[in-house]
């Protein structure tokens, strides 16, 4: 049962507690499509991860693939080097 | 590659003021077989507490304990979890949960998917899943979720075992609903909704005493 809020809560209010912090990891086998799926199935989740942490990610002419309401973060792409990892 | 986080409020803990998520992806080497991310990468002394993970390309009994392991899969992983242990570091997988599948089926399937948590980071771990659907991918997406610890306890729950049902149904019979609202919107049903929910709800509540908070709880 989930509990009621109305039962003897009032007296003891206090500020919520933080937002619990969500984290996914995966390897994406440097596939777009593997990229897409993945933050595709976050709608599956009650919150949005904090933090998706990606190994081999899909790279198209130097550039990291990014999604709606995520800011991609990750090395520099110099010297044709692929990134291994991003966030 | 290593981020470094600083929350405003800090980590669910005011004094550990940030925090750095070291993510790796390591490959094996073409000529001996050892992870091309060293031990020391992945678990860095550093005073700032961190999480490592990623693909990290390594068998280990620690994380998958029914797997037949070879002699140079512990030769060259063993660095990895002694250093994890000699600082502290937590494995935060659920263990023998495979999280590579090969796609081709010629190889086992395995626990390369790793992350730990040092000291400082550990005590809000709360879990290790994988709830989302195959990608595509031969790895499996995990969640890893931290929450901050309670500090009160969870409000008293209603003790149904004493509950005065005589008087609850004399109540909710003489209880009278009022229909809903001819041309509803979605505001004016809520209202209607919660209103009576309520109404219902506070009668339970003042027929039933709460459970005590533990058998020495005054009552």
């Amino acid at each position: 049962m989930q509990h009621d809020q109305s039962y003897g809560d009032g007296e003891r209010a206090s500020p919520p507690p933080p937002k619990p912090f969500t984290l996914i990891q995966h390897n994406c086998l440097g596939s777009w499509d593997v990229f897409r799926s993945l933050f595709g199935s976050f709608t599956q989740l009650a919150h949005h991860p904090s933090i998706v942490a990606l190994q081999d990610p899909p790279v198209y002419r130097g550039k990291l693939p990014s999604f709606n309401r995520f800011t991609v973060v990750s090395p520099p792409t110099n010297g044709g080097c692929k990134p291994r990892v991003a966030f | 590659m290593a981020l470094d986080l600083f929350p405003p409020d800090g980590f669910f803990n005011p004094s550990t003021t940030g925090f750095a998520i070291i993510n790796s992806d390591s490959t094996k080497g073409r000529s001996n077989n050892t992870p091309s991310v060293p031990p020391d990468i992945i678990f860095p002394s550093s005073p700032l507490p961190s999480l490592p993970l990623g693909d990290l390309n390594i068998h280990h009994p620690t994380a998958d304990p029914l797997r037949v392991f070879k002699e140079h899969e512990i030769a060259t992983t063993t660095p990895y979890f002694d250093r994890a242990t000699d600082l502290g570091f937590t494995l935060l997988n659920t263990l023998g949960v495979f999280t590579r599948f090969c796609l081709s089926l010629i190889v086992r399937p395995g626990v390369l998917d790793l992350a730990f948590a040092c000291p400082l980071l550990a005590p809000f771990f709360t879990e290790w899943s994988d709830p989302l659907p195959s990608t595509g991918s031969d790895h499996i997406p995990i969640l890893l979720r931290f929450e901050a610890p309670l500090f009160r306890a969870p409000p008293p729950t209603p003790n149904w075992a004493l509950t005065d049902w005589a008087t609850l149904e004399t109540s909710l019979k003489s209880m009278v609903i009022p229909p809903p609202p001819p041309l509803p919107t979605t505001r004016t049903l809520d209202i209607w909704f919660g209103t009576n929910l309520g109404n219902v709800t506070s009668l339970f509540a003042m027929n039933t005493p709460l459970n005590r908070m533990t058998y020495r709880s005054k009552p």
